[in-house]
């Protein structure tokens, strides 16, 4: 019990034993349903994304006439491009987070395990690097090589390193003197045997986690980049980017820019709810970075 | 041999809570990340081969690239390059702007009080409501203030800025035309856009103190206070609420700087004369002398504002100057 009535310290508030109860799965719905309809969009949407009709052009949404969520300025169908303006931000979002994964996840347990000037050296870039916000490098960056897919990718990656590698580091750091690497060091196994054998997967659960949230902040600025035109360039279909195209006729067109918007918002909202029930699962609650 | 006595230091004399050490450390970090941003942007410059000709309009002639890689001094050698650029930075000397045809520093600060207006005014609200937010979800004991504005706060998070934004204006000023949707100038200007930034801000701060205001109430200087017979209202405000602040401290650093940063899509949407529109129509207009500023400045900026808020929160929260 605590002191102060009502009050309780997050993780405390357990009913005995921890079940496995169907709905702690549930988190991964909307994220999975989210990520099926943009991988299909080419089977699900009734329209091509780029196909222009002249001859309807601005329709409102409408249940009956084929466009439900109306059509653009160009008179291609809205909700196809909706369909399809995902899959820029899905796809630098994942690939994105795999490469600062793959590179703070090595460069953390490198620096963890070894220690040394090695260990201080990366601490310190990585510290410096925190200390510049994303964004600037990511102008500075781009308006020297131009927008794009890879060179977006590149900045994101190159943002979100420290995050992993600061985590790893912490983690690997904790383990090196556990009993379990301690026995397999007597064992004899090689270094490299002992970090991709009994380190990494022990990291695996935090890293699930990191990868998470990130995917989260990268997916949220690819569509901030490509909304102020550095990122995904015409006429692709993308979130960020259509709800820029849509923003010069708001009065007379909402929806345009309504709905992909909402559908970014929706991935993100479904990912930040997979990020807790994951956190909650092997529960990190609180060590939020 | 004789001993000299030992002289008295004035820390030993004020109590100070800042060694002297701490301070020293945490401003030659600050110094190492700046030489690193500038130094970055200088390797990044001339790690793509020809500076001259990222800096170049892509129609630019010879004649013209020649120009322009002797006005920015591309052409001397790197060494040399290297110590100029530093002393370009530092005395806002690099060549004028290509539209405005005035030095590119001069562009630049015309636009930070745009910003910093913007920027503090939803600082001290996010900040403020998210403290109220954050103590009032950690300490009511009626449910629906304990869950709802905490969860409303994390749905107003996941929204990104652009599109929020975007969602008050169609509201506001398509449908009910009580506010403007765009422009600086007047008080009805800065609502939208300072609403949208503080509604970035206050999640962050909602959610750490309400953790550390949790972790607080369960040490033991809480449990001796209770036990003493104060009142449960001033153990949560003077006992736990005062001791739980020093984190949120240290958040706001980083927020400080990241609002010069965050507000960059918000700007441009609301056409806000600010850092970020700044920049944004230099990288569009190709003026990468105002850019290239502007960027520095930012980071130099955002340096700053994490290092003066670090040694703030050592002085609120002297364990935080340990742990860093």
């Amino acid at each position: 019990m605590s002191t102060l009535a009502g009050l309780t310290a997050p993780g405390t508030r357990g009913r005995g034993a921890r079940r496995r109860q169907w709905w702690r799965y549930a988190a991964v719905a909307p994220a999975a349903l989210i990520t099926l309809a943009i991988v299909f969009a080419p089977l699900l949407a009734p329209y091509p994304p780029n196909a222009q009709d002249l001859a309807s052009m601005s329709q409102p949404p409408s249940l009956t006439d084929g466009h439900l969520f109306g059509t653009d300025l160009f008179g291609r169908d809205v909700f196809s491009r909706v369909l399809h303006g995902g899959r820029p931000p899905l796809l630098i979002g994942v690939l994105a987070v795999a490469a600062a994964v793959a590179v703070g996840v090595a460069f953390g347990v490198l620096a963890g395990f070894r220690g040394g000037r090695l260990d201080s050296v990366l601490a310190r870039v990585a510290d410096i690097q925190l200390s510049v916000p994303g964004i600037v490098i990511a102008l500075f960056v781009l308006a020297m090589l131009g927008g794009g897919f890879v060179n977006v990718i590149l900045v994101i990656a190159l943002e979100s390193w420290p995050l992993h590698f600061r985590v790893t580091r912490a983690l690997a750091q904790g383990l090196r003197n556990r009993a379990f690497v301690e026995a397999a060091r007597v064992f004899g196994l090689p270094t490299r045997t002992i970090i991709t054998r009994h380190l990494v997967p022990a990291l695996l659960p935090v890293i699930a986690v990191t990868a998470t949230a990130n995917f989260v902040t990268a997916v949220l600025m690819e569509a901030s980049l490509s909304f102020l035109g550095l990122g995904i360039q015409p006429p692709t279909a993308d979130w960020g980017l259509m709800v820029s195209l849509g923003r010069t006729q708001i009065a007379s067109a909402w929806w345009v820019s309504v709905f992909s918007g909402l559908a970014l918002a929706a991935l993100l909202f479904s990912a930040q709810l997979l990020g807790d029930a994951l956190a909650k699962r092997f529960s990190l609650e609180g060590a939020d970075t | 041999m004789t001993r000299v006595p030992k002289a008295v230091r004035w820390s030993d004399t004020v109590r100070v809570p800042l060694s002297g050490r701490f301070l020293l450390r945490r401003l030659l970090q600050g110094l190492l990340a700046v030489w690193m941003a500038v130094t970055g942007a200088f390797v990044f410059l001339n790690a793509t081969g020809s500076p001259e000709r990222l800096v170049a309009p892509p129609d630019a002639s010879q004649e013209e690239i020649d120009r322009i890689a002797a006005a920015y001094g591309f052409d001397q050698p790197l060494p040399r390059q290297y110590v100029d650029f530093f002393v370009k930075t530092f005395t806002g000397s690099f060549p004028d702007s290509v539209n405005y045809h005035v030095p590119a520093i001069d562009v630049v600060l015309d636009a930070v009080p745009a910003t910093a207006l913007l920027g503090s005014v939803a600082f001290v609200a996010g900040n403020l409501l998210g403290l109220l937010i954050g103590y009032v979800s950690a300490t009511s004991r009626w449910w629906p203030l304990r869950s709802l504005p905490l969860g409303l706060s994390r749905i107003g998070h996941s929204l990104p800025a652009f599109y929020l934004a975007l969602l008050l204006v169609i509201l506001f000023s398509v449908h009910l035309r009580v506010l403007p949707s765009a422009g600086y100038g007047t008080v009805e200007n800065l609502i939208l856009p300072a609403t949208v930034l503080t509604i970035g801000v206050l999640p962050g701060a909602a959610r750490l103190y309400r953790a550390q205001v949790l972790e607080t109430a369960g040490e033991d200087h809480v449990i001796t206070a209770v036990a003493k017979g104060v009142s449960r209202n001033r153990v949560l405000l003077r006992h736990v609420g005062l001791n739980a602040l020093g984190p949120a401290l240290s958040l706001m650093g980083i927020q400080l700087g990241g609002l010069i940063a965050g507000a960059v899509t918000i700007e441009v949407i609301f056409r806000w004369p600010g850092v970020g529109s700044m920049l944004i129509d230099a990288v569009n207009d190709r003026d990468y002398s105002v850019a290239l500023t502007g960027v520095l400045l930012v980071a130099v900026a955002y340096i700053l504002a994490t290092l003066v808020t670090d040694i703030l929160a050592a002085l609120v929260d002297p364990l935080a100057s340990r742990r860093a």
